[in-house]
């Protein structure tokens, strides 16, 4: 975070998530004649500064992806709000949401997947340009050069299609797509997952520098924990559907509460022989269970090495551990 | 320690209809009896096709072009098919990657097993079944005498990943090769496999081959690691060399760009520049060339050698070269690369 960021993340919350709820309803039985929901993300909250980047980090199937899409209304939530800039965007109407989106923009996992292969890199990021801030074609192909500039493409990249790519460079081509409307607000919904380990950090690194140039601020979604703790500030680890600790990232990995972060952050394996002998690690037995109908009590409670009775009946709320270290845990 | 697998100067290519795509462009490697070797590197290595021409399982328009695979000092890539059908699945046998696909979903767990065991071991239905079920509670499911009759949607990935290794051991193999076999699972069930791993280590007699593309992984279980990159290997050596004294400039990027997990304060990442080589047209000499921070004339033109570092490092570069110059080339210190 640059200076600047730090005085401006004083200042209330560019985002602010208020027990955000999704389910999605399923239909079994005979003739669907059954409903039951899947309670993808089950009330959560958070908030995000100005300036800052947050991680959302936990296994598959946590909720964490289903949390970035509702925000940016990809999905419709079930419930709760979603405060940008102090207005909730849960419940505005499409055209009233218009001028939100172009201030909340997304990137997507998969790079092979989300550019349409049969528009130029041209159309690609100017499409978006061209809906919300209407120019000559000349003066949007200036704007072109200018972002593939940023994300370190060339000129010559603009007539060709996503097919000419590397996996890398197609990650780039999304990430200048996301900009192209000027947004405040960039979701990163696993950007670099899909990428060979030699060029994620030039993406990471690439991010970094933007969100500096630009005054971006960001919700880092990813499952890889080491990646997470070296963009992020402040980190949330999630659970199948709910939040189990938010803190700044040096905190969550210095001084973890939950079992769950202690559990998830000694299963890291370190790429380094002698400290991981050291390690002793906690393995959590079973699986993660269903999310539909999920279990009564603390969500973590049937996998947690310290869960009482109590775990079982009611579910523990997020609570202040320390200045800005919230955890949601009967037995702390 | 004896050898058992010697796998010398392997090319393996696919003929498709853009041309030859050298996926494995000379790699010699050689394993000892019970002994683990992690071979590590990126999507495009060329580590998978190593172990799957090893299993013999390179299928057209793939073929081994030259070098040998030398299994107990027999030259595998002599072997019929009928012969390496004997072999695999009793003396080798492989994990991959993806446990929902590599089981049959119409079978139950108990038909898969038993006609592993039957094929390759003279012994009735009840014996196979009675083994199958010891293998399944060696690898940690519980009630195995009532899950066996299971079909695979009815496990969890971390379930499927235990039939899978349970039923890669059955027969007693002398060499087990994993294929990533955690990569399509989460961190927390990776890490009771990677456990149940390193304790059949002890407990079994085999010797296994793991490949992965995460270092973490390879810190966790093995002995020996070899580093491939675009279809060469560029570095060999025990986890000792390759983690604390890297030699190769790739091993040591790699080391560079991921993050550390135990680091106070916030550093930049030293990414490696550039993207891997086209094995469609592999470059003429080192395969790193193009983005090594080290390059000279020299390494655009020839291949270099593999130099002996000490008894168990080897390192495929020019740097090592009595006339090549010294560079700082360790973890901590050494210039950036970007």
């Amino acid at each position: 975070m640059s200076l600047e960021a730090k005085e401006l993340s004083s200042q209330s919350p560019l985002l602010e998530v208020k027990g955000l709820r999704k389910y999605f309803e399923l239909r079994t039985g005979l003739l669907n004649s059954r409903k039951s929901y899947l309670k993808a993300v089950d009330g959560i909250s958070f908030e995000i500064r100005k300036g800052e980047t947050f991680g959302l980090v936990g296994e598959s199937g946590c909720g964490k992806s289903t949390t970035g899409r509702t925000i940016i209304r990809l999905y419709e939530a079930t419930g709760g709000e979603v405060m940008f800039d102090g207005v909730d965007l849960t419940t505005l109407p499409e055209k009233e949401l218009r001028p939100y989106r172009k201030r909340i923009q997304m990137i997507f996992q998969d790079p092979y997947a989300s550019l349409n292969p049969r528009m130029t890199v041209t159309d690609i990021i100017g499409e978006g340009i061209q809906i919300h801030n209407p120019s000559t074609a000349q003066a949007r192909q200036e704007v072109i050069y200018d972002l593939l500039a940023r994300v370190g493409l060339k000129r010559e990249h603009a007539n060709r299609y996503p097919h000419e790519f590397s996996g890398g460079q197609r990650q780039r081509i999304g990430i200048a797509r996301a900009l192209a409307v000027g947004p405040e607000l960039v979701v990163c919904d696993e950007p670099i997952s899909a990428l060979d380990v030699s060029v994620q950090a030039q993406v990471v690194n690439m991010l970094e520098d933007l969100q500096d140039d630009m005054g971006l601020t960001y919700l880092f979604i990813a499952h890889d924990l080491s990646m997470v703790k070296h963009i992020s500030d402040r980190i949330g680890v999630m659970y199948l559907g709910v939040l189990m600790e938010v803190c700044g990232s040096e905190e969550l990995y210095s001084n973890p509460t939950h079992p769950y972060t202690k559990a998830l952050l000694s299963a890291i394996p370190i790429p380094d022989p002698e400290l991981t002998r050291k390690n002793k690690r906690v393995v959590l037995k079973g699986d993660v269970p269903s999310p539909i109908d999920p279990p009564v009590g603390c969500r973590f409670a049937s996998r947690c090495p310290v869960a009482t009775s109590i775990c079982r009946e009611e579910t523990p709320e997020l609570r202040e551990m320390g200045s800005d270290h919230f955890a949601a845990c009967h037995n702390i | 320690m004896s050898t058992l697998l010697e796998v010398k100067n392997l090319k393996t290519s696919f003929f498709t209809h853009l041309g030859e795509i050298q996926a494995v462009r000379g790699a010699s490697f050689t394993l000892n009896q019970g002994e683990v070797l992690g071979i590590v590197g990126e999507s495009g290595s060329g580590k998978s096709v190593t172990a799957l021409s090893v299993m013999g399982l390179i299928e057209e328009p793939g073929k081994i072009k030259e070098g040998e695979i030398l299994f107990e000092g027999q030259d595998l890539t002599r072997y019929s098919n009928s012969q390496m059908s004997e072999l695999r699945g009793n003396e080798i046998s492989m994990i991959f990657q993806d446990p929902m696909t590599s089981l049959n979903p119409v079978y139950t767990i108990q038909n898969q097993m038993v006609e592993v065991l039957r094929r390759h071991q003279k012994i009735g239905k009840a014996e196979a079944r009675k083994r199958a079920i010891e293998m399944l509670r060696l690898v940690g499911i519980p009630e195995p005498e009532k899950r066996i009759k299971n079909y695979p949607h009815e496990f969890s990935g971390g379930m499927r990943q235990r039939v899978m290794i349970a039923n890669a051991l059955s027969c007693g193999p002398k060499l087990l090769i994993a294929d990533e076999p955690t990569t399509a699972l989460d961190v927390t069930i990776q890490a009771q496999i990677l456990d149940l791993m390193n304790e059949l280590k002890e407990r079994i007699n085999a010797a296994i081959i793991l490949i992965t593309h995460d270092l973490g992984v390879i810190a966790e279980v093995c002995d020996h690691i070899v580093v491939m990159y675009g279809g060469s290997i560029m570095e060999t050596g025990t986890e000792k060399d390759i983690f604390y004294n890297p030699q190769h400039p790739y091993t040591n990027g790699l080391h560079k760009s991921i993050p550390k997990m135990t680091t106070e304060q916030k550093s930049r990442l030293i990414p490696i520049r550039g993207t891997p080589p086209d094995l469609l047209h592999p470059p003429a000499g080192c395969p790193f060339s193009a983005r090594c921070p080290h390059t000279m004339a020299v390494c655009l033109e020839d291949a270099p050698p593999t130099y002996g570092i000490s008894d168990t490092q080897t390192s495929a570069c020019w740097l090592m070269d009595e006339k090549a110059p010294k560079v700082d080339n360790y973890v901590s210190g050494g210039k950036g690369i970007e």
